[in-house]
């Protein structure tokens, strides 16, 4: 039961978007994030999660255009295996939303099984759960949740081809005239209902500098930038920026997720830390692979073993460890 | 027979902002039993909504009940304004606005996904008047969908229409979306839905306004807003109680009938820990539990006393000073 991938802001993911300012509350949830990615028409956007067969994919959306009596008949999400089979895909229709799912991984099994006449131009949680590769049965299911109520349970049916799980997941704006806006992303492998997300940038030195590079270099996915070591033992630090989320936030956990890029010798792992109290509390080292987010995570606040509260967060200072 | 969700806020139906909102307008609502209604936008070629789900999935006699403001739409509006859902997310029954101006009709979804006019189109209009719509799906193994609605206490459309079930596939009624596409800006207010008859029947309604007996939970009983996005109290821990004074009673001193008195509560589990949630009511010092259930994320969990429980008599509504609320984290 875990968060495998958050996303604030556009630069958490790869491809062509640009985080969006405009019209928060109404096109993104100013309550918690501070943007909407808005990918263009005829664009993509997207990220890679850990190969999982039992997922949820949360997310904030709104087609904002403001009339949606327009020639738009195109798809605003694909989700895919990790050997890049096609799942589901969700388009629009000339104003209704219509899923189209795949047991073959190329052509649509079902392409108008599914409509949601409504929810267009209007800021709409999404919540679907992937049940792929069923109890190892071959079959696969997806329940929608929109505003936390079921729109659809499709029991899909037999896979031709059993992948290892959903390993993909790309939200695009074809054909879709003025473009879509998405905000607020959760992959975990738990029910995501109700859930949702803020973000605590880097904003400082924190107690370790072993790495080369600093907190300032640490950029978001596929950027470029970021810190580098190849010490087994190296640690870095950074303290964080204010909690973004609301007064009297309640059900916290704290998720360090990173990017990791393995050299070609040296250390193959990286382990990530929150310091507390001159305390480091380790979560455990992972290996990095390329363009998949690492996201280590804290339920409860490690120095008190209580449930988190934002005044605890306020104190953290996160930081990795370079493990051979 | 049973209240399955009550309605005062726009935060109850929408987890994301900037959609609905509360009016506080003079006449939206019958400020002797509430203190505002929740203004629908107007949506011409586009959707939206505000969704709430309700019971077990099971239900399959239900009662919507709201007080309604300018719920005749114009000319060019012609679409739901409020529609019940199914389990699996077939549409059931809904009401439309339209054809025309001060017009609404009755329609459902034998087939799960197209609306069919069901009775005739009948009369609206602009004034605050209550709303009930009686929807029974396959009640009793009987196959069909049978619909009833009352405007003003009236029924309209030609009375009970019922027609066959084809191809929807809901074992019961478990969702209501408000506002959809192509409606007017309208308003409601004191929304119930409930598994029994709610015609004649009002809401008020107590909120959060101090500390009372118990404590043990992070965060206090004020800290409870109407908002389900992770903002109120928290434990885990079992057996923790937190418990809270109210507000004082919205409705009439002297109210013909007191069905029920419900807490209401909105509960998200967390990934170990307690799973499940009891309410009580404190009164003279002594603690009345409801029985826990399992919470279910932005579902409410409505708690009911029918009587009050340290009398077994009926209420009245000067038992409502003495009452205390709270929830208990139950393993």
């Amino acid at each position: 039961m875990s968060i495998l991938y958050c996303a604030t802001e556009v630069g958490d993911g790869f491809g062509a978007a640009a985080g969006s300012t405009t019209a928060g509350g109404a096109y993104y949830n100013d309550t918690w994030v501070s943007q909407g990615i808005n990918i263009p028409d005829d664009r993509y956007w997207g990220f890679a999660i850990p190969t999982t067969k039992d997922v949820w994919l949360a997310f904030d959306y709104n087609y904002y255009d403001p009339d949606a009596n327009i020639n738009a008949d195109g798809q605003f999400l694909h989700v895919m295996t990790d050997t890049g089979l096609l799942v589901m895909r969700l388009q629009c229709v000339d104003g209704s939303m219509r899923v189209d799912h795949y047991l073959n991984g190329s052509s649509a099994t079902s392409t108008n099984g599914i409509r949601f006449y409504d929810h267009l131009n209007c800021l709409c949680r999404f919540d679907i759960h992937f049940e792929y590769d069923v109890a190892s049965s071959g079959t696969m299911t997806i329940t929608f949740y929109i505003d936390g109520i079921v729109r659809a349970k499709l029991d899909a049916g037999t896979l031709s081809t059993v992948d290892s799980g959903i390993a993909g997941i790309r939200f695009g704006c074809y054909d879709l005239e003025n473009g879509v806006r998405v905000s607020s992303i959760i992959v975990a492998d738990e029910d995501t209902r109700g859930m949702v997300v803020t973000e605590l940038e880097p904003d400082g030195a924190g107690n370790y500098s072993a790495w080369d590079g600093d907190y300032t270099s640490m950029g978001e996915a596929g950027q470029g930038s970021g810190i580098e070591s190849n010490s087994n033992g190296d640690r870095e630090s950074w303290t964080l920026d204010a909690f973004g989320g609301p007064a009297g936030a309640v059900g916290m956990r704290v998720v360090n997720q990173i990017w990791g890029y393995p050299g070609g010798s040296g250390v193959s792992q990286i382990d990530s830390f929150l310091r507390i109290s001159s305390t480091d509390y380790d979560s455990g080292a992972q290996t990095p692979t390329p363009g998949i987010p690492l996201t280590y995570e804290w339920t409860t606040n490690p120095a008190t073993t209580a449930i988190w509260d934002t005044t605890a967060i306020g104190l953290l200072e996160a930081g990795v460890e370079a493990v051979t | 027979m049973a209240f399955l969700f009550c309605g005062h806020k726009a935060k109850q139906f929408k987890p994301t902002t900037g959609y609905f909102s509360d009016s506080t307008t003079a006449g939206n609502f019958d400020s002797n039993y509430t203190d505002s209604a929740v203004q629908v936008p107007g949506r011409t070629n586009a959707g939206g909504g505000g969704t709430v789900s309700f019971g077990d999935g099971t239900e399959t006699d239900i009662w919507v009940h709201m007080y309604v403001k300018n719920f005749n739409g114009t000319s060019n509006e012609d679409g739901a304004t409020f529609i019940l859902y199914g389990d699996l997310g077939d549409q059931i029954a809904a009401i439309w606005l339209g054809p025309g101006t001060n017009q609404a009709r009755m329609v459902d979804y034998t087939a799960g996904t197209n609306a069919v006019q069901r009775g005739s189109t009948f009369s609206v209009g602009s004034t605050l008047v209550p709303i009930d719509f009686h929807v029974q799906y396959d009640n009793g193994g009987s196959g069909n969908i049978v619909m009833d609605f009352y405007y003003n206490g009236v029924a309209m459309g030609g009375g009970t229409q019922t027609n066959a079930i084809t191809s929807n596939n809901s074992t019961g009624i478990a969702a209501l979306k408000i506002g959809g596409y192509d409606v007017g800006s309208w308003l409601f207010s004191e929304l119930i839905v409930a598994n029994q008859d709610t015609r004649g029947m009002r809401l008020g309604q107590m909120t959060p306004d101090g500390a009372g007996n118990y404590s043990a939970w992070d965060g206090a009983g004020t800290d409870i807003g109407f908002n389900k996005e992770r903002v109120g109290i928290e434990t885990d821990t079992a057996a923790d109680r937190e418990s809270w004074s109210l507000s004082a009673y919205s409705g009439p001193a002297s109210p013909t009938t007191i069905h029920a008195v419900v807490n209401q509560v909105y509960c998200t589990p967390g990934n170990s820990g307690p799973s499940q949630i009891d309410s009580f009511f404190r009164i003279s010092s002594t603690d009345y539990d409801a029985g826990a259930v399992t919470a279910e994320p932005l579902k409410p969990n409505v708690y009911e006393w029918t009587t009050n429980p340290s009398t077994a008599a009926a209420w009245a509504t000067t038992d409502f000073g003495a009452l205390e609320a709270g929830v208990e984290a139950v393993t």
